[in-house]
């Protein structure tokens, strides 16, 4: 009988890229979404649960991954001092860029992943990271933050690109056959990014959720606000008078009737392989033709692998430069 | 910016647009050439070219003469200028507080979701790409100039007087990276403004004390496509959503994915087809 621990997710594409379309095999998709403020980030996992549901993750797993992020995402671009806000304070507070949240899916695993530049109080180093981790004994609030985050995900990528001090935290879990086997192992990847990247390997489409059918997707939730039929409570929350009011309600409309029916992400159905299917089958695109070559470049030099296909939190890593 | 018709004679009186001096703001771009007139030559001058702006001791200086004038072409921009001021109005959504008799304690009302304004956004820019998904970079400029608004005082007065040409060109790669930006869903008014702001002046070669743009997320790929897409010398030649089809970078692949959806549902029935050049423009063809 096999040993279903042994089994574990697909290795990347490129671990010299940023996106979490590097993480996924050929066929995924990515849905992403900037954020300046964390004011609707509940309502994001909510579309994203949503748009992900019939691919059938744990869903509040999927939930804690997002905000579990995006907190994260926030808190570090903020100095030291500074990171424990209350709310008055974070709303005035910008962020020197948007953060951008990506989700991807491809037929064995959710990939959510979080770039960002922490701030300069923030000192990282990859040097003894992965021992760090290992021993419990995390240095400042994102090491921190990845030991939490190994104890609900599947496996977790921390890339460190130390020209320009970006980092970039993607986390998986399972979907379908891999659902059980790896959201509890816990592997931790640390990969540095060099000064000039690859290119982030192709996904088969990246959605920003505004081009998504989000009212379709949230439909309960907008009754439940009162929305009426036409989305016009939805358009007067933007505060335009009547005149501009016009021009946006006759494209709301003609969106509705568009989006709903056939430009929700494309209509045909895609079979990966023998019968599975990334996210729905209603939004598979049969438009293009794919390899699935999913041949991965595993760097060698700048990689440390924490974990593997044993829990973190269970003190039994094997840890060490990936490859040796 | 270079302009064809440098001296027009009276006859033009019939077509050109009035100016009155009393709308005209100081640091705010023009978007025509602007003319007096010369009732001694009776002929009109050109005395601002496009893309440039009067400062307050220029506007004291042609009042004299009453009233500015500028080609009708300034009706084809219009359209651009009132997209850019809807797409202000989305952006400057904001929390709406108010005490409810009804309830009995105050109802704060969230401003939309994200990706319901960048949804609103991109109707209110999908179209602006015409029917064939090109668009002009000069009316790129136009639309940002009244979505953002003026660029601060002393960096255009600098870098109006270090290089004509490169000020020119720097107000275009800072308007395209905020229209870019906009189609990424980076919809925040204020980080717009800065955006646009720290592009100019970097593209000007002036020192902006605006805070930091980060390294983070897509930004770094932004800056760069915004640097390598306008191709020609003057940065005037349209530009085509299908351009970023090919390209490799992830921020191009997400702007493609989008610009799909422009193609598809709102170039078709765009009423956007405007051009600098030919007998509308202001600038002959060759």
């Amino acid at each position: 009988m096999a040993d279903e621990t042994l089994q574990t997710f697909q290795p990347p594409r490129s671990n010299r890229a940023f996106g979490v379309a590097s993480i996924l095999s050929d066929n995924c998709r990515v849905f992403y979404d900037s954020l300046f403020t964390t004011r609707h980030l509940g309502r994001i996992a909510d579309l994203l649960a949503a748009r992900l549901q019939k691919a059938g993750p744990d869903e509040l797993r999927f939930r804690a991954l997002i905000l579990f992020l995006a907190y994260e995402g926030f808190r570090c671009q903020f100095p030291l001092e500074l990171q424990e806000l209350n709310q008055e304070e974070e709303e005035e507070r910008a962020l020197a860029s948007p953060l951008t949240v990506e989700c991807g899916i491809d037929d064995e695993k959710i990939a959510v992943g979080v770039s960002f530049e922490p701030h300069s109080t923030q000192r990282l180093s990859l040097d003894g990271l992965a021992e760090r981790i290992q021993s419990g004994a995390p240095a400042n609030r994102i090491e921190r933050a990845l030991v939490q985050l190994l104890r609900f995900s599947g496996q977790v990528f921390y890339r460190y690109q130390p020209a320009t001090g970006r980092i970039e935290l993607i986390a998986l879990t399972g979907i379908g056959q891999l659902a059980k086997v790896t959201d509890s192992q816990g592997a931790l990847e640390i990969h540095e990014i060099p000064e000039d990247p690859e290119a982030t390997p192709r996904a088969v489409q990246y959605a920003e959720l505004g081009d998504e059918a989000y009212e379709t997707l949230l439909k309960d939730e907008q009754k439940g606000r009162g929305a009426n039929e036409d989305g016009a409570d939805s358009e007067k929350r933007f505060g335009g008078d009547e005149d501009e009011e016009e021009g946006l309600n006759r494209l709301g409309k003609e969106k509705d009737g568009d989006k709903d029916q056939s430009r929700k992400v494309g209509s045909g159905k895609r079979k990966v392989g023998s019968s599975s299917v990334i996210g729905s089958e209603d939004d598979i695109e049969d438009d293009e033709d794919l390899d699935s070559n999913s041949s991965s470049s595993q760097e060698t030099e700048k990689s440390q692998k924490v974990g593997g296909k044993e829990p973190v939190r269970k003190g039994r890593m094997k840890v060490g430069a990936q490859g040796e | 910016m270079d302009f064809t018709h440098r001296k027009l004679p009276r006859t033009a009186a019939a077509e050109l647009r009035r100016l009155n001096l009393g709308e005209l703001q100081p640091f705010a771009l023009m978007f025509s050439p602007v003319y007096v007139f010369l009732k001694r030559n009776e002929k009109f001058i050109g005395i601002k070219s496009p893309l440039d702006f009067f400062v307050e001791s220029e506007i004291e200086k042609v009042r004299p003469y009453g009233t500015l004038f500028v080609l009708p072409f300034v009706d084809q921009v219009a359209p651009y200028r009132e997209a850019g001021r809807r797409a202000r109005k989305i952006l400057s959504a904001r929390d709406m507080q108010s005490n409810s008799e009804e309830t009995g304690y105050p109802e704060v009302k969230l401003p939309p979701p994200p990706w319901e304004i960048s949804d609103a956004i991109l109707q209110v820019v999908g179209p602006l790409w015409g029917r064939e998904g090109k668009i002009e970079p000069f009316f790129v400029t136009a639309f940002v100039q009244d979505l953002c608004g003026s660029l601060p005082s002393e960096l255009l007065l600098q870098s109006r007087e270090n290089d004509i040409g490169r000020h020119e060109k720097a107000l275009i790669r800072a308007s395209w990276a905020v229209f870019l930006a906009l189609h990424l869903g980076q919809c925040d008014l204020a980080w717009l403004v800065h955006l646009r702001a720290r592009v100019f002046a970097e593209t000007s070669g002036l020192q902006h004390t605006g805070r930091f743009l980060g390294n983070g997320s897509d930004i770094t790929e932004l800056l760069r496509l915004a640097q390598s897409a306008l191709f020609d010398d003057e940065g005037l030649q349209p530009l085509s959503a299908s351009a970023f089809q090919f390209e490799d970078a992830r921020v191009s692949m997400k702007l493609y994915s989008r610009l799909e959806r422009v193609l598809k549902e709102f170039t078709p029935r765009s009423n956007y087809n405007e051009s600098i050049r030919g007998q509308k423009g202001f600038l002959a063809y060759g």
